[in-house]
């Protein structure tokens, strides 16, 4: 006979809930997902929970597993010991719509207020680019025209393109979850799109104002917990959110930077 | 906007659904750095036994073993009160240092102030939350404490070479080594590589830049790329180098006030 797992899930929306139990065959290689879907389909077939890939890809999945954030199709049953009951929550920082499925469109009206990428004007030639290559202007390949830049310059911004926005680092970042800044706060999700942005080779955006301003960097307090659930394994806070409230420093609070461009502005 | 459910509440100190033992590492950060606070507070203040060897009048047949609480030693004008030690002068740019540093807020804002204690756990206050807007503001002078840091390594390297020379015996100085020695020299050790890890350090070397081609930019690069190396272990570099410090001041306690003998190697 197959062992039992012993599942609390939340049943309800943002108003009323409850936590009901259920009991379920585990089987071998099981994740908590699948265990989800064993109760719907043996018990609750009316039971919401967000999926797609079931495999850690589309960030559809997450939730509260025993108070911890995870990706529930990441999450193997086997960790977890015999027995015991497993608590299944939807994540804290976002609204529930119905028992596992929150309503994260926040994100999406936060994201529009990011300017996107902004091509830098075409250099003259390659030999002009690469005289101003920590200027303003893009390089183009001599033959082809194609705008370009090294590998060095390309992998720090790819780690930030690995983000899923599963958004499990804007549900545990407590200015979020437990003070609710919303309206002030951007959150690690937002601070790793302006990074992938600002940091890019060929872009010439200025997004520094916005960041400190009206997505509310110095409200980060960099305690790092995005950084520990993230499933990609993104460096948010050493890699993204340091070197932007280095960048803001640089614009806004440093006194003999600030002093040195009254006396040059032209530098 | 979170989640009003009655069932997912989490409004109290330390309140959550986690079931694993969050709160060993809050305790015991906080305990280590209240304990660290006590002791140095109590030997900055104490203006004794922080030297020893030739030209201090103790132990004058050692080398020259100074406390790093109190390096660069100062010379204090007469008409100072005799409490105010050399040390106050000096150990405000360490601190400094510390308390700004990027990995040292995490540990305290969690371990201190439980803002949060830890992931997904309720924290103390949550009126009027303002992050590092408010009165942390000053967190952002971080990278001028990284330069007075990276002058204190400096001196620290003349306090380790002279703790390598000894007084001879037909007059002079020649080279030795003693555990005292090695105790500041691993102190020096620790400390070069926790300054040297600072993020404040990794943005100015070329974190700032967009773009690493071009004559300066593939040299800037390998400098960051050092830097990032050395970064990902800033914080263990920080507690080890709090550790060798308190260590390093300790020893030389013992050996200046006569409680321990300082063992020459060679």
């Amino acid at each position: 006979m197959a062992e039992e797992a012993i599942l609390h899930i939340y049943r309800g929306n943002n108003d009323k809930g409850e936590m009901v139990e259920y009991r379920v065959p585990v089987q071998p290689g099981m994740v908590v997902l699948d265990a989800v879907h064993a109760v719907q389909a043996m018990y609750s077939p009316d039971l919401a929970v967000r999926w797609n890939c079931k495999a850690g890809k589309c960030g559809s999945c997450s939730g509260e597993v025993n108070g911890k954030p995870r990706l529930m199709c990441m999450d193997r049953m086997d960790k977890y010991p015999a027995g015991e009951p497993i608590v299944i929550r939807p994540i804290k920082s976002f609204p529930v719509m119905k028992d596992l499925a929150t309503d994260v469109s926040w994100n999406y009206r936060v994201n529009k207020k990011i300017p996107p990428f902004q091509m830098k004007p075409v250099a003259t030639s390659l030999r002009d680019a690469d005289a101003k290559s920590a200027g303003s202007e893009s390089r183009r390949d001599s033959a082809t025209a194609e705008p370009r830049f090294s590998q060095e310059e390309a992998d720090r911004v790819q780690e930030f393109r690995k983000c899923i926005e599963c958004y499990l680092c804007q549900n545990v970042c407590h200015v979020l979850r437990d003070h609710e800044k919303h309206e002030e706060f951007g959150g690690p999700r937002f601070f790793v799109r302006v990074a992938s942005l600002e940091m890019h080779p060929l872009d010439c955006g200025d997004r520094l104002e916005l960041v400190k301003d009206q997505l509310g960097l110095g409200f980060c307090n960099i305690t790092r917990c995005c950084t520990e659930v993230c499933p990609e394994h993104i460096h948010i806070t050493d890699n993204a959110i340091i070197p932007l409230k280095e960048r803001v420093v640089d614009r806004f609070y440093d006194p003999i930077k600030k002093l040195l461009r009254i006396v040059f502005p032209k530098a | 906007m979170a989640s009003n459910a009655a069932t997912l509440r989490e409004d109290s100190l330390g309140q959550t659904q986690r079931r694993d033992l969050w709160w060993v590492q809050p305790v015991a950060m906080a305990a280590a750095f209240i304990a660290f606070i006590i002791y140095a507070t109590y030997r900055g203040l104490a203006n004794a036994d922080y030297m020893y060897g030739h030209g201090t009048g103790k132990l004058p047949e050692s080398a020259y073993f100074l406390s790093p609480f109190y390096s660069p030693l100062l010379a204090l004008p007469s008409w100072l009160p005799a409490w105010l030690g050399p040390a106050i002068f000096v150990m405000w740019m360490p601190a400094g240092f510390r308390l700004t540093c990027y990995y040292a807020r995490r540990a305290y804002y969690r371990a201190l102030f439980a803002d949060p204690p830890a992931c997904a756990v309720a924290e103390m206050c949550k009126k009027n939350y303002k992050g590092e807007r408010g009165v942390w503001i000053f967190q952002n002078l971080h990278r001028y404490f990284l330069y007075l840091a990276m002058l204190l390594v400096l001196m620290h390297v003349y306090h380790v070479v002279e703790a390598c020379r000894w007084p001879a015996e037909g007059g002079g100085m020649r080279f030795g080594v003693s555990v005292g020695t090695l105790v500041i020299a691993v102190d020096l050790l620790f400390l070069s590589l926790y300054v040297f890890s600072c993020h404040s350090l990794r943005h100015l070397v070329g974190g700032r830049l967009d773009c690493f081609s071009g004559s300066s930019g593939e040299s800037r690069y390998k400098l960051w790329r050092c830097c990032s190396a050395l970064n990902e272990h800033h914080g263990k570099y920080f507690w080890l180098s709090l550790f060798t410090v308190g260590f390093a001041d300790f020893y030389i306690w013992m050996v200046a006030s006569g409680r321990i003998h300082d063992l020459r190697l060679f």
